[in-house]
């Protein structure tokens, strides 16, 4: 882990201390072409994250599960999108709708070939959303088909309305005059209202809600795993919404500091609004809270101002935990919070951008194209994901039988125990 | 001495023990020291831990398997065996043996399962009354939607945290009562307590001596 880290420090120094060489032989374009590699790196590592913080969230007796849920949807999401999704978001999209060209890319350039890959990489995050929030009970065959649909339909489909076309045949969103600079809205509301959608569909764990409408807290096995996930998560966030820089990369720095603020702004959101409300300093509230800062900033880490990114963020780390308390309310059990912080908060940061654009700050018209963008969202990713998790239920049982529910997840749907050594006195002997 | 007390003692010794001196031993004791008086659950182990020198585990088994022959008619139980009753016949012969063996003739998964009960509902006893109660009132009045109706109308007839199960079911039956059992436990305390009494019941009857006839891990 140190090496990977030194190596991606060593990297990026090198490419600052050649972006401000004149005299190098590398130009602007090359020295963002390296930039961009390392944020494919440091967006991939980001699955790291998801892996650990949803990994600690769960039951030991579905550890194995999530984990693999979260390993799988990169490899099937990352083929489904090369294959179908890139086409779908970037090709030529005439109608406003959909791109129609550019499937299975391949480029000629070395600057084209890693604009291909860190779009895959990036994609693969709009999957990963959803396995947190719908753990302990989704099956798992279904949810990879589930992860290969978003990747390759849903989340390119909104790309493309967002961020697709040229000229003047730009995506309908894009043409309106949205703004999501690295995908609050693209990828992160996508992924959490595609989870919401899911969990309407398959319901809460068992006992989760008690038959008299109590709550029953299920705490995470490994609540270190989330806090070292949450900061992996933050370390990579650096590259998914650094990747996003502008052609001179002359806006790398404001972005950078601006995620770091969202992130801090989140912390302290989310610590300001447990300590008045005195339910005691919780450490999967205050994580969450800095992924919901983090993913506040994402839509505009280039066009807020320093305060803006940490205001943003305040208010995104508040919005999570509120959020969280809001779903349980409706009976909704997001196991991981994936949807106060990549839903609500992505929302929250989209039109954040229209509150806080630094020079044209409450732009009414910015705030309708924001808002238009968000309620398309919402209905798109949860509409498209009820209706592909329908289909697949009437094929396929999504969710899991309530005795593979007591045993968990690993064992029924495995044959595998994330902690072998430790769960020996409820493991069936034909296990 | 009440007939229905010395089968209950010896019911219970014999679940604790197979070796039939010390069943013997730990009977006439018992029938000298209690066996005039009403029978106390928790004075009748006490005494017999005393007198034998006890693991924490057979005071277990005896104490679960006293509680469970207490809640039992006198014709459910087995009959005292001559030797034992009789403190100066010889212990064990082979003619000894039809009647000695005829402790319980119900499967080790039926015992299992209702040592399973016992064991969940009392861990709810423990987690709080307003807990028992609502497991008390959804088993009287719905009992567990899956299990077969034979189980239904014993789970119905529960006594407390003793629920007497019919002899012939078979290991699935057994199965879906301790899960359908497991998920009742689970609406009213929620997964992560019903969790943890379902591995410390299964801990518990590992330590039985069905468990070496049935896995108690595969009732759940």
């Amino acid at each position: 882990m140190k090496s990977i880290i030194v190596f991606l420090l060593l990297s990026l120094l090198s490419s600052s201390a050649l972006a401000q060489d004149a005299s190098s032989s590398l130009d602007a374009s090359a020295v963002r072409t390296i930039w961009l590699g390392i944020c494919c790196a440091l967006v991939l590592f980001m699955q790291v994250g998801f892996l650990m913080l949803e990994g600690g969230l769960v039951r030991s007796k579905n550890t194995v599960n999530v984990i693999l849920k979260n390993f799988t949807d990169v490899g099937l999401g990352s083929v489904g999108y090369w294959v179908v999704g890139f086409g779908l978001m970037f090709g030529v999209n005439q109608s406003g709708l959909i791109g129609l060209s550019d499937f299975m890319p391949s480029a000629s350039t070395n600057a084209e070939t890693v604009d291909i890959l860190y779009n895959m990489v990036f994609a693969a995050t709009a999957a990963t959303i959803l396995s947190g929030a719908v753990a302990e009970r989704f099956r798992f065959l279904p949810y990879v088909l589930g992860a290969f649909f978003i990747t390759a339909v849903i989340y390119p489909i909104f790309g493309a309305w967002a961020w697709g076309g040229e000229g003047s045949n730009l995506g309908w969103l894009r043409a309106l005059g949205f703004y999501d600079m690295a995908g609050a809205t693209v990828v992160h509301s996508i992924g959490g209202w595609a989870a919401l959608g899911a969990l309407i569909l398959i319901g809460p764990r068992r006992g989760r809600f008690g038959r008299k409408g109590d709550v029953h807290t299920i705490p995470g096995h490994n609540l270190p795993y989330v806090a070292i996930g949450g900061f992996f998560l933050w370390f990579g966030w650096f590259g998914f919404n650094g990747g996003a820089v502008n052609e001179d990369m002359s806006n790398l720095g404001k972005i950078l500091i601006n995620t770091h603020m969202g992130s801090i702004g989140g912390i302290c959101g989310s610590l300001f609004w447990l300590a008045i409300n005195k339910k005691g300093f919780l450490m999967t509230s205050i994580v969450n809270g800095a992924l919901g800062g983090l993913v506040s900033v994402t839509a505009g880490a280039d066009v807020f101002g320093l305060g803006s990114s940490l205001v943003a963020g305040m208010i995104g780390g508040i919005i999570v935990v509120v959020s969280a308390n809001l779903l349980a309310s409706f009976k909704i059990d997001d196991v991981v919070g994936a949807i106060p912080v990549h839903g609500f908060c992505g929302a929250w940061g989209t039109l954040a951008v229209a509150f806080f654009y630094q020079g044209d700050m409450f732009n009414v018209e910015r705030i309708v194209a924001q808002l238009v963008g968000v309620v398309a969202a919402f209905v798109w990713g949860l509409g498209s994901t009820m209706a592909i998790f329908w289909a697949l239920s009437r094929v396929y049982s999504i969710r899991v039988n309530t005795r593979e529910e007591q045993r968990g997840l690993d064992v029924s749907e495995h044959k595998e125990i994330g902690y072998s050594d430790f769960m020996t006195t409820h493991t069936r002997a034909d296990v | 001495m009440s007939k229905l007390n010395s089968k209950i003692a010896y019911t219970a010794l014999t679940r604790m023990t197979a070796d039939r001196a010390v069943i013997k031993e730990a009977f006439q004791h018992w029938l000298k020291s209690l066996g005039d008086k009403p029978l106390d659950v928790f004075e009748s182990v006490e005494l017999i831990e005393t007198f034998l020198g006890l693991s924490t585990a057979e005071k277990k088994i005896l104490m679960v398997s006293m509680h469970s022959a207490s809640s039992k008619s006198e014709a459910e139980l087995p009959n005292v065996p001559a030797f034992i009753l009789d403190a100066g016949s010889e212990v064990g012969t082979e003619d000894d043996d039809l009647e000695f063996q005829a402790v319980d003739n119900k499967a080790p998964h039926v015992i299992l399962s209702e040592g399973y009960f016992h064991a969940m509902v009392t861990g709810v006893q423990r987690s709080g009354g307003k807990y028992y109660q609502e497991v008390h009132e959804i088993l009287l009045d719905e009992g567990l939607p899956e299990a077969p109706s034979s189980v239904q109308a014993a789970v119905k007839q529960a006594k407390d945290t003793r629920v007497d199960l019919p002899r012939d079911l078979n290991d699935a039956e057994c199965q879906t009562f301790c899960h359908e059992l497991y998920m009742l436990v689970c609406d009213i305390v929620g997964p992560i307590a019903a969790d943890d009494l379902s591995y410390k019941a299964i801990a518990q009857l590992l330590e039985t001596n069905e468990a070496s006839r049935y896995d108690p891990k595969k009732l759940i």
